[in-house]
């Protein structure tokens, strides 16, 4: 396995035979520099592991200008919208540079959740890290953090 | 430095005037002594400059210029400020200084030093970049941590440049809001600590920026592992005096103008976030 991926909160906690089960989900993909990694709307229907290149979270609409909301570098996940109603993307996701990711289906990662509960807690584990953290990043840009006091 | 003279402001010269944004919001003085010599002051200190006239705002130091003359990096906020942009190259201006503690360049030998700036905070720590490419800090590597909140706030863009360009200095720059031309990072700066790259055992950070972006990078020093004892912070308060008599700048029992701006996190760690303070 490869080391980072060993080391990844995603495999904390899991015995082998449930790693195996959890990467039997998994299908790496490489996403050419400018293509989308996930479309905004359309059915969520994976987890994405970022182990190489960076991708861009946008926000768009009709009419509306895409607003750039946050980058993401290798080690971190992209997609929970799988897990949630109504199971569509709530985002664009474009890759920046070249981009390797490992991608858990979600039908099989529900299924192997529904069978192993370490697999859930390592997942559900790596959603909530991933909305806290997406949280936290919209709390402080709300509180504006370069700006001068009293401006 | 006797206090009598502190209070009284000696003549220099402004040399030069930069822009450093499109808005004209902050301007760069380069500085001299009326006779041409340059002006004293160590990395993370301040002057007061005086416009006469119109009074006289405390200053961070922002750089040298190869030559050694002193730069001062200075944003309109206010009436005495919006009359500094006003003054030209030969204008001649009071300066008081310098004053406080400086960056404890010395403690930087032989560890990472990592530096995290938001918006113009990163005008004081500029002296450590302009430093740190010219090979004259004994550390290991650099790390530069630089947030705005838009691609067009990036202050010293040539600086940042000439820093990502030396093999031991590594520049991340992060903004709030991207543009069409912008490919970099999104996100808040702490996030930019998040991705390691240091060792947080035997690193040094200095922090500089507007309160709250420090307390966040606290946090994420902290995540990573660095201790507080190796952890330094500018704080800004409303200086007037600079020599600890006026009380303006008082930070409970500190006065920032003469036993800061530069603290060890681990001095201050009780009063930060206090807004009452």
């Amino acid at each position: 396995m490869n080391p980072a991926l060993e080391q990844h909160r995603l495999m904390h906690g899991l015995n082998d035979a449930e790693r195996t089960r959890l990467l039997d989900c998994a299908e790496p993909h490489h996403y050419a520099v400018g293509t989308p990694v996930l479309r905004q709307g359309q059915a969520a229907n994976r987890l994405v592991l970022i182990t190489a290149g960076r991708v861009e979270v946008r926000l768009s609409g009709a009419g509306a200008r895409v607003t750039s909301l946050e980058t993401l570098g290798p080690g971190e996940t992209l997609g929970w919208s799988w897990y949630v109603p109504p199971g569509r993307w709530q985002f664009d996701s474009w890759a920046l540079e070249a981009t390797d990711t490992l991608e858990f289906e979600a039908g099989c990662l529900r299924s192997a959740m529904s069978q192993e509960h370490a697999i859930t807690e390592a997942v559900l584990g790596e959603l909530v890290h991933t909305l806290a953290h997406r949280l936290t990043a919209a709390r402080l840009r709300l509180l504006d953090l370069y700006a001068n006091p009293g401006s | 430095m006797q206090t009598q003279d502190c209070m009284a402001p000696r003549t220099a010269r402004i040399r030069s005037v930069t822009n450093e944004l499109a808005s004209g919001e902050v301007f760069t003085w380069t500085l001299e002594h009326t006779d041409g010599s340059a002006l004293a002051g160590n990395p993370g200190q301040f002057n007061m400059l005086y416009a006469f006239g119109c009074g006289e705002v405390p200053v961070s130091i922002s750089g040298r210029t190869p030559n050694g003359q002193l730069q001062h990096s200075i944003r309109t906020v206010g009436r005495v400020t919006d009359a500094m942009r006003t003054l030209t190259a030969g204008t001649e201006i009071g300066v008081r200084g310098p004053f406080g503690t400086a960056w404890p360049l010395d403690e930087a030998a032989g560890r990472d030093l990592v530096v995290v700036a938001g918006g113009l905070g990163l005008a004081p720590v500029r002296p450590l970049l302009q430093l740190a490419a010219a090979d004259r800090i004994h550390c290991r590597k650099t790390l530069v941590c630089y947030g705005t909140r838009t691609p067009a706030d990036r202050l010293y863009p040539d600086d940042l440049r000439r820093c990502a360009a030396h093999p031991r200095i590594e520049v991340r720059t992060t903004v709030d809001r991207g543009d069409t031309g912008w490919r970099g990072e999104v996100g808040v700066v702490p996030r930019l600590l998040l991705q390691g790259g240091f060792d947080p055992d035997h690193s040094i950070a200095v922090v500089c920026g507007p309160e709250i972006m420090m307390q966040f990078s606290v946090d994420a020093l902290r995540q990573v592992g660095v201790a507080d004892r190796w952890i330094y912070l500018s704080m800004e308060r409303s200086m007037k005096c600079a020599v600890g008599l006026c009380g303006r700048c008082q930070w409970r029992e500190h006065f920032i103008c003469k036993d800061g701006p530069v603290y060890r996190l681990d001095q201050i760690a009780d009063l930060l976030g206090i807004s009452e303070l």
